[in-house]
């Protein structure tokens, strides 16, 4: 399975993927704007993905997925400090399966939580 | 929201970031068995939590500035700006970035509180870190101008766009601002940065840059004591 993880604070972005890379074949987007390019080339099956990515938000970029073919149906895992700020009800249009706190959540969790959703959408 | 609530939200969000990766990086290590993984694991730990405890120390000095009585003398920009590139080193090597002094040849000296002008460069250098692209260097420079002695701290961040450089500059020493192209911070270190320049007479101003990047800028009273500094004292 195959988890793309878009998160611009690269220490963190690191020690996620060394969290994931035993069970999934992970991939790090630091930049928002190079996620597309990323997308289209590498297909994955989950996005992992903080809210605060720099100049752009997360939310940005879900609307702009929703306009393309390839990325409409991508699922989206958000993992963020304002978890609890996010309403569910609010970005499942976004195809967003979960919401998940960067402060709460470890390893074991995240790991089931991405072989949930991955499953659920093949 | 009263200013104490404000500042208290604002350290919060300041410090959450942080403790947020400290704690990921502990869940990482108990599952590392590598040792050289383990070794660089803890390194990102120790770093990290360095420059929280950098921010809870200016914090706390920042409370205490009204009623403190400080010793003003002359500082010698050049020697502060090595003292304190020395200090971040480790932190810019692990994130891969790299410090370029600019100072002239003769020597410039700022009227100020010695602790707190290092305070205040290390805060805006430790910002540039933040916020610099990967690879790029982080320019610190000194230059006289209309008898007021300045120190620039240059990265080469994300372009902001006009309006939000407006607010920037607008809010800039008056309240902590979060700055939505650069997401990590609530502003509260710049807020902190300006406390400490107007305590010593000077000020903070900030130029953004048409390719990326903001130039944050110490203006502090001149010293005259040249002589002071041929005499070679610090």
């Amino acid at each position: 399975m195959k988890i793309l993880i878009l998160e611009d604070d690269k220490w963190f972005a690191d020690s996620l993927c060394a969290n994931l890379q035993p069970k999934f074949d992970v991939r790090v987007c630091y930049d928002p704007e190079k996620f597309f390019s990323a997308a289209e080339k590498w297909r994955p099956d989950v996005l992992l993905a903080d809210v605060i990515l720099g100049a752009k938000n997360l939310f940005v970029l879900l609307n702009e997925m929703q306009s393309y073919a390839d990325t409409r149906t991508l699922p989206v895992v958000i993992l963020s400090t304002a978890a609890e700020q996010i309403k569910a009800s609010d970005v499942v249009e976004y195809n967003v399966k979960k919401i998940l706190n960067k402060t709460e959540i470890t390893p074991r969790i995240l790991r089931e939580t991405l072989l949930k959703i991955g499953e659920g959408s093949s | 929201m009263d200013d104490f609530g404000g500042g208290l939200v604002a350290a919060a969000h300041e410090l959450k970031t942080p403790l947020t990766l400290v704690r990921q990086l502990s869940l990482q290590l108990a599952e590392t068995k590598d040792d050289a993984a383990r070794a660089e694991i803890a390194r990102r730990i120790r770093l990290t939590s360095e420059r929280s405890l950098r921010l809870v120390d200016n914090l706390t000095r920042a409370a205490r500035l009204e009623s403190a009585m400080f010793e003003m003398e002359p500082v010698l920009l050049s020697g502060l700006c090595h003292e304190v590139v020395d200090e971040l080193s480790p932190l810019s090597l692990a994130l891969g970035q790299e410090f370029q002094i600019k100072v002239g040849k003769s020597p410039l000296v700022a009227v100020g509180n010695r602790d707190l002008l290092r305070s205040l460069v290390m805060g805006l250098v430790d910002n540039a870190l933040q916020y610099n692209a990967p690879g790029a260097s982080i320019e610190i420079s000194t230059r006289i101008r209309r008898n007021e002695a300045e120190l620039a701290v240059r990265d080469h961040g994300s372009t902001m766009d006009l309006a939000e450089f407006r607010r920037l500059k607008e809010s800039l020493g008056l309240r902590a601002m979060p700055i939505a192209a650069r997401p990590l911070s609530s502003g509260l270190g710049l807020l902190i940065a300006q406390k400490f320049a107007l305590a010593m007479n000077g000020h903070l101003s900030v130029e953004r840059h048409r390719h990326g990047g903001l130039t944050f800028r110490a203006h502090l009273p001149a010293s005259q004591q040249m002589s002071f500094v041929s005499a070679g004292q610090p």
